[in-house]
């Protein structure tokens, strides 16, 4: 985390609340536990009128326990996300993806973890969206809900920063632009693309940047090229963000784990397989990440 | 140290012996060889085993397997049966990883009365997870599927190593698996996927240590835990920072193993009064 955000975080002071330049993909931002008593739970259903007796009576679940609403932890991140200083500059949200994937029992208590995952400055400049991934686990370390949410936040200044802030501008095409100039100095990722003739894509949720690669060239990038991509290698926002900004360059792990999908010639991703680790090498270093072990 | 090349099961076999002791049995893993053992041999030895690295056919300096190269790990177990026997190992422990872990417990199963203990490393009896891997390798097992091979077992061994282990051994180790023939090395996946002895291992009769590392990709401690359950009076131990190859990985391994095989002797010698 940013020290900028994580004064912010700490002090809560006026004014100190974090604005749109605050916020860096690859924060990460925990805090305490929120307990769903049977009160909030009762609350909840009465203010959405959801009085099912899976919620309000026990006996209905396996383990007897009334149910705590889904869209009420999912409401509860947005309170912690205020009570965390983090709300104050915050000017409307935008979208809302959920996934409930464990039941949450009445008197649970749940932990919210954010992590940044774009930042992208508005065209008028006066502010910028502002990505986050939230992770949701219960008392038990246990994940219960997942989910993607983005906001538009107000910026502190209304200048043009996007040069200085590119290399976190994933996956954007002045990005991938910024990186292939990079890919073209880069001796590791001529020496594995030397042989080949392709386009090798990234895609980040549901978009997709691509790099059109000759020879040990970069010849273009960006959101099309006339044949289309060799291969795409796709995972979720928040696995491109940990890759690219975490402390090592961990891609084979996670391919191990599952956490990237290849569409296309799974043949020519396979041959490229230093190759790509060599993009995620030069991805990393755009994008500032430090190295260590 | 001793060098051999001994006819076991049809076989021309490079097998390195060093002290005198007890007999020890020490088994590599999926397409390496013997020399993963390199630093654990010399100071076992020293501390009064008489320990035996064998390269499993089609593996280091042995000869290929007489029927190609092997799938069924029984086929290795039974080929390690062979071996004790010929070299008269009275009452062995047998000590293997991943792979070799898995044709440990199949020793553990088929002669656990004979054996003075087991210890299976990075690897369970078998599970249902395995059973999706086969038709891909299947298809690894033809060079134009194989792409990279090199740079992915590198790579793959990389991400497999823990977190304890200094980067420049690690680099080691990786730079060392790349030696593999992919055949051998995908047809012991194979054996690894398809082993199975889950539900004979309530029948083991030798004092056995199961092993995992918290950074071990490739297994669930859970699974291992598991197996560790069905084995009467087992040990599990969870190596924290320690990933697919704690005899490479770990610094001091043979004094850590003399611990683990002195408890063993001494549940052997329990079980007995």
């Amino acid at each position: 985390m940013s020290s900028s955000l994580a004064e912010a975080v700490t002090t809560q002071a006026p004014g100190g609340a974090p604005y749109f330049e605050d916020f860096e993909v690859g924060q990460v931002v925990t805090g305490p536990a929120r307990t769903f008593s049977a009160d909030v739970v009762a609350a909840f259903a009465e203010l959405s009128g959801d009085r099912a007796a899976l919620h309000t009576e026990p006996g209905h679940t396996a383990d007897g326990r009334p149910l705590v609403h889904g869209p009420l932890a999912l409401a509860g991140f947005f309170g912690w996300h205020h009570e965390r200083g983090l709300s104050d500059h915050v000017e409307a949200a935008f979208d809302t993806h959920w996934d409930y994937l464990a039941p949450i029992f009445v008197g649970d208590a749940v932990t919210y973890e954010m992590t940044v995952t774009r930042t992208r400055r508005t065209s008028s400049l006066a502010g910028g969206v502002v990505g986050r991934h939230v992770v949701v686990r219960n008392q038990d370390g246990e994940v219960v809900q997942v989910g993607r949410t983005s906001a538009l936040v107000t910026a502190r200044e209304a200048v043009d920063d996007r040069a200085a802030r590119l290399g976190r501008a994933f996956p954007s095409t002045a990005w991938a632009r910024g990186l292939a100039a990079r890919l073209g100095d880069s001796a590791a990722f001529a020496r594995e693309t030397g042989t080949w003739d392709g386009t090798l894509g990234l895609r980040f949720g549901a978009d997709a940047v691509l790099f059109r690669v000759y020879r040990g060239r970069v010849l273009e990038a960006g959101t099309r090229t006339p044949d289309g991509p060799t291969f795409v290698v796709s995972a979720p926002d928040a696995v491109w963000a940990r890759l690219l900004t975490g402390p090592v360059n961990d891609f084979t792990k996670r391919t191990m784990r599952d956490e990237f999908e290849v569409e296309g010639s799974a043949y020519e991703y396979l041959r490229l397989t230093a190759a790509v680790v060599a993009l995620v090498d030069e991805a990393r270093s755009f994008a500032g990440a430090e190295e260590g072990r | 140290m001793k060098a051999d090349y001994l006819d076991v099961g049809g076989t021309r076999s490079f097998v390195l012996t060093e002290g005198e002791g007890r007999p020890v049995l020490c088994l590599h893993t999926a397409g390496q060889s013997g020399v993963q053992w390199r630093d654990v041999q010399p100071r076992l030895a020293a501390l009064g085993y008489r320990v035996v690295v064998p390269d499993l056919p089609g593996h280091g300096r042995s000869e290929p397997a007489a029927g190609g190269p092997v799938r069924d790990l029984g086929v290795y177990a039974q080929w390690c049966e062979e071996l004790m026997d010929t070299l008269g190992m009275d009452r062995p422990f047998v000590v293997g990883c991943s792979i070799g872990g898995a044709i440990t417990l199949q020793l553990a199963v088929r002669r656990g009365d004979r054996l003075a203990g087991a210890v299976a490393m990075a690897a369970h009896g078998g599970s249902a997870s395995g059973a999706g891997m086969v038709r891909g390798l299947e298809r690894e097992l033809v060079d134009a599927a194989a792409p990279s091979r090199s740079d992915r077992t590198y790579l793959g061994t990389l991400a497999v190593v823990g977190r304890r282990v200094p980067a420049q051994r690690a680099e080691l180790i990786a730079r060392m698996h790349r030696r593999e023939d992919p055949e051998i090395s995908t047809s012991d996946l194979i054996g690894w996927a398809t082993h199975d002895v889950l539900d004979r291992l309530d029948g083991v009769a030798c004092p056995t240590h199961l092993v995992v590392g918290d950074d071990d990709l490739w297994l669930d401690p859970r699974e291992v835990r598991a197996a560790a359950d069905r084995i009467p009076d087992a040990r599990y131990t969870l190596l924290e920072g320690i990933g697919h190859y704690p005899m490479e990985e770990l610094d001091g391994f043979a004094d850590v193993l003399d611990g683990w095989l002195t408890d063993l002797a001494a549940d052997r010698d329990r079980s007995v009064a």
